[in-house]
């Protein structure tokens, strides 16, 4: 094993290799450790590398299969995680300086020990914007994470370390979590597949919320196949969540490549036509085309859902950190410092009505997926963006950059239904975009199904950025 | 939104009744951003509901 070789294979061929001994748990992770170190610097996707605990957890998983013991999916598979997932031993920062005075964690989060249980070996934790609350993760704490793509733009976010370490090749699977899109915002803008499932279905006990209401953890990675056996591994009833909807697990793993036949494919029009850059119109035109889409009139309630959303999120966000905008303010991050202090003083009437907003446009999609299995959407109107630039014109339009990012994700989010981003590599020059695959609640199946169908016909793929290839 | 209403008289009044004591330049710094939140709230605001909609607390999206 070399850390060169070890750089495109995916978590799937990892874990095969280490089952069938052509190379060792332990051999992974040195070399992935190796990589990391050497390549991080020029995406500061990590804030953290746990090379103890990756060293030690690699270890067990060869003793297990030196004695025949079954390893999991994820055997001697290296992983990291948004480093608002607590990981023991490790202070869970969630981008923040205020979180550092916390003692670490005692224990690993549900997320992080499920992926471990599989076999996986957690290698660190990744940068992010602080307390999820952006699309760029231009963090000011801990520096902006690059896009490997192209360093002088931006990852996305909030898990824009997540996105990055995967289309770099520093890990072939990390975790995000997506309150507006900060799953899909980074896949597109990296150019790799994520998938946030239905509100609900995996537990998120042991991170840091930002709006409980809205919040959802979700893989990275860079096959459909990696991310159908991380989402297998994820599920599983948490008493802990309160948010979590009590559902057996349904795996989707075995789905990889049951075509898309026999499947009702829309695309959404509308609300999703624009503002929308040539990559992005280009992008979900080919994905449409493959999946035989018809178009689909998204319902007039889109932009009121996603405008519910904002204001759930400025809610519950400025509450979620109240003590701290009246105690450490000037510890908070500046970019989202002011929208926190705006987001405290929204009257709780517009907060409930947010709410029935919520109620009605759920009810609206609900209507659509009677007649639809998947429907397809931009994630984001354009590709990466320069660091730092705060205003964004597309179509004629000019809007302020980061929020905008939510444009297309938001309005899902809001009502909770599971998305799956597929990418489109050089959609513009080097850079790749991602499309939306959306499905009605827990049909992640479904997506899985038209993602790896979109995989296996060579329209999506996630290869390592190729200033970080072999 | 009534024509007499200000952002910066809410913002400063809203801020005292949440403790936050904000001083004059990040008054002015949450006003603006509290525009922009007015901004994107308008068309869920615009939006109407009435008391037959239930914002059922129980999430089956």
């Amino acid at each position: 094993m070399t850390a060169k070789s070890l750089a495109s294979e995916t978590a799937t061929e990892i874990a095969a290799d280490i089952r069938n001994g052509t190379c060792s748990a332990t051999e992974v992770a040195r070399a992935t450790l190796d990589r990391a170190r050497r390549l991080n610097p020029a995406v500061n996707a990590f804030t953290q590398i746990t090379a103890d605990r990756a060293m030690a957890d690699a270890a067990a998983v060869d003793a297990a299969l030196a004695r025949g013991e079954p390893v999991g999916p994820l055997a001697g598979v290296p992983f990291a995680v948004k480093n608002l997932f607590d990981i023991a031993g490790v202070t869970t920062l969630a981008g923040s300086i205020i979180e550092r005075d916390r003692p670490p964690a005692a224990v690993d989060g549900w997320a992080v020990a499920r992926l471990r249980e599989a076999g996986g070996v957690c290698i660190g934790a990744l940068n992010m914007d602080e307390y999820a609350y952006g699309f760029t993760t231009e963090n000011s704490h801990y520096g902006p994470v690059r896009n490997p793509h192209d360093p002088a733009r931006s990852s996305g976010g909030s898990s824009g370390g997540s996105g990055a370490a995967v289309a770099a090749g520093l890990v072939p699977l990390t975790l995000g979590t997506d309150t507006n899109g900060s799953i899909r915002v980074p896949a597109s803008l990296n150019g790799i597949f994520g998938l946030k499932p239905t509100y609900g279905r995996l537990s998120r006990a042991g991170s840091i919320a930002f709006v409980p209401s809205l919040d959802h953890i979700g893989p990275f990675a860079r096959s459909v196949a990696d991310l159908a056996i991380a989402y297998d591994a994820l599920q599983g009833r948490d008493p802990a969540d309160a948010g979590q909807t009590p559902r057996a697990v349904e795996p989707v793993a075995e789905l990889l490549r049951h075509g898309t036949k026999g499947l009702r494919v829309g695309r959404l029009t509308g609300y999703f036509d624009a503002p929308l850059g040539d990559a992005a119109r280009a992008a979900v035109a080919r994905v449409a085309e493959f999946l035989q889409a018809q178009p689909v009139a998204a319902p007039a309630l889109t932009a009121a859902g996603r405008s519910a959303a904002f204001i759930i999120t400025a809610s519950e966000g400025a509450q979620q950190h109240l003590h701290h905008l009246r105690e450490r303010r000037a510890d908070l991050e500046p970019l989202s410092r002011d929208r926190l202090l705006a987001g405290s003083l929204v009257p709780a009437q517009w907060y409930l009505h947010a709410q029935k907003v919520r109620a009605l446009w759920r009810q609206a999609m609900a209507e659509l997926f009677a007649d639809w299995d998947v429907l397809v959407a931009p994630a984001t109107a354009v590709p990466a963006q320069p660091l730092g630039q705060e205003m964004l014109e597309v179509d004629g339009q000019r809007m302020p950059l980061r929020p905008s990012f939510g444009l297309f994700t938001q309005p899902i989010t809001c009502i909770g239904l599971p998305v799956l981003a597929v990418p489109l590599q050089n959609a513009e020059g080097v850079l790749p975009i991602g499309v939306q695959l959306i499905a009605a609640p827990w049909r992640e199946d479904l997506l899985i199904r038209a993602a790896g169908a979109l995989e296996e016909a060579g329209i999506c793929a996630a290869p390592v950025a190729p200033a970080f290839a072999d | 939104m009534d024509e007499a209403f200000d952002p910066a008289d809410y913002v400063r009044a809203a801020a005292v009744l949440q403790g936050l004591n904000l001083d004059a330049a990040e008054t002015e710094r949450v006003t603006a951003a509290f525009a922009l939140v007015m901004r994107f709230a308008a068309p869920a605001l615009d939006c109407p509901v009435g008391p037959e909609t239930d914002p059922a607390p129980v999430f089956l999206p």
